[in-house]
């Protein structure tokens, strides 16, 4: 079947055309018994990918529904709640100084930050340091994600996007020069982009000021650059 | 904290598809879980089941909205019982045991509407996966985001294509030869029918 068949039918079905193409388009199946069968199969083609979709859904219910169970496990390893309160206690201090010692003002970059969510929907159940870690930074107990992340990079450098979380692990314990080591690390093109900006963050942040401004210059000049608007309104 | 969705956020991010819909599907999940679990289990079933038949009502519930099925006549909560209620019927009657949970109804059911439930056999899982296995993998995952509604953008930025129209034609090009299995396939076809009716 000819391209511009195929791309006829994709219009129709996705609901791209016109009323009037529509109608005209209703008109030739009608008239065109080959033609309606090509449109039944693309639209059972569709169909199938729907389907598809559910499978796609419950595996990823699934998964969240063996963190929210991992989860709920995790926690009574690191102690009771009298712990957290000292821990919390020491965060909240810790903070304070870090306050007192900061700039006037807060730096911009760290400013920008928020930590990128959770997306690698680990579908295995073991709980390995990997899942523990993201499981922490999920729900922002950042220094545990800190010990479980680094502790599976040891044995497991090459994992790029771990090397993603545990860089926002950093920002997040307000340490962006060891953050900057991380994003520099990573290299696969599904988390180039991110990791470019929250490296451009990170350099401000860690006071690399002048290579911040190149890397963000650069990300702006990308039209394809995801981070492209965030880049120029920090340029500004 | 997790972020919070009114009804009516829920209710467009899950029309919107895409990341937006998954946003919803996971917070509708984690919001509603344990308590469905906790209503179901007190008859018959075990969690774990439970749990399962949920996962499948939170499938039924993005395609009652996105089919326009979901009428907004009630909560998306007591839609998610109702759903749940009824794919938890269909697993009685086929144990034998519907009788036994409908005696033991109480006055704390939740919900009065019936909704349609759909969820696919075994048969069609195994046909479904098996017809997507022959694609590879990154025509099947262009193909399905593609049908899960995510934009052009997203997926390029997700897959790691260079712009949109890289994945256009991307999509095209896996359409096409998934079309071709579809084609040689008569097999998934009665199935695909077999659900639509």
């Amino acid at each position: 079947m000819e391209d511009k068949t195929f791309e006829r039918i994709e219009a129709y079905l996705s609901g791209e055309l016109s009323q009037e193409a529509k109608t005209a388009f209703e008109a030739n199946i009608q008239a065109d018994p080959s033609l309606a069968e090509e449109v039944a199969l693309q639209r059972d083609t569709h169909q199938l990918l729907a389907l598809g979709n559910q499978l796609t859904y419950k595996d990823k219910l699934k998964a969240i529904d063996s963190e929210m169970r991992a989860n709920a496990t995790v926690r009574p390893l690191f102690g009771n709640a009298r712990m957290w309160l000292a821990a919390a206690a020491v965060l909240i201090a810790v903070s304070v100084l870090l306050w007192n010692l900061s700039i006037p003002g807060g730096n911009s970059y760290m400013n920008e930050f928020s930590a990128y969510p959770d997306l690698t929907s680990m579908r295995n159940d073991t709980l390995d340091d990997l899942k523990t870690g993201m499981i922490a930074y999920s729900n922002e107990k950042y220094d545990i994600a800190e010990s479980y992340l680094s502790k599976y990079l040891n044995e497991n450098p090459d994992q790029g996007f771990v090397h993603f979380y545990l860089g926002n692990t950093y920002m997040a314990l307000n340490q962006a020069s060891k953050a900057v080591d991380e994003f520099r690390q990573v290299e696969s093109p599904k988390w180039k982009q991110p990791a470019d900006w929250y490296l451009a963050l990170a350099l401000g942040a860690s006071e690399q000021k002048e290579e911040a401004q190149q890397l963000l210059k650069r990300i702006a000049s990308d039209n394809d650059h995801a981070y492209k608007e965030q880049a120029e309104e920090l340029l500004k | 904290m997790a972020k919070s969705y009114s009804d009516q956020e829920l209710i467009e991010r899950i029309k919107a598809g895409g990341h937006a819909c998954e946003e919803a599907m996971g917070f509708i999940y984690k919001q509603y879980v344990d308590e469905v679990v906790a209503y179901l289990t007190r008859r018959q079933f075990d969690g774990e089941e439970a749990r399962d038949v949920v996962q499948d009502a939170v499938i039924n519930l993005l395609m009652g909205v996105q089919q326009g099925k979901f009428l907004g006549n009630s909560s998306l909560k007591t839609y998610l019982y109702a759903i749940s209620k009824n794919l938890w019927l269909r697993r009685l009657r086929r144990k034998g045991t519907e009788d036994a949970y409908i005696q033991k109804q109480d006055e704390t059911d939740v919900d009065h509407t019936s909704p349609e439930v759909l969820i696919m056999e075994e048969d069609q899982r195994s046909g479904v996966s098996e017809i997507l296995a022959k694609l590879k993998e990154r025509c099947r995952e262009v193909l399905l985001m593609w049908s899960q509604k995510y934009s052009m953008k997203e997926i390029a930025q997700t897959l790691g294509y260079s712009n949109d129209q890289v994945v256009r034609n991307k999509k095209n090009h896996c359409m096409k030869e998934l079309k071709e299995k579809v084609r040689n396939n008569p097999h998934i076809r009665q199935l695909i029918h077999d659900w639509v009716n």
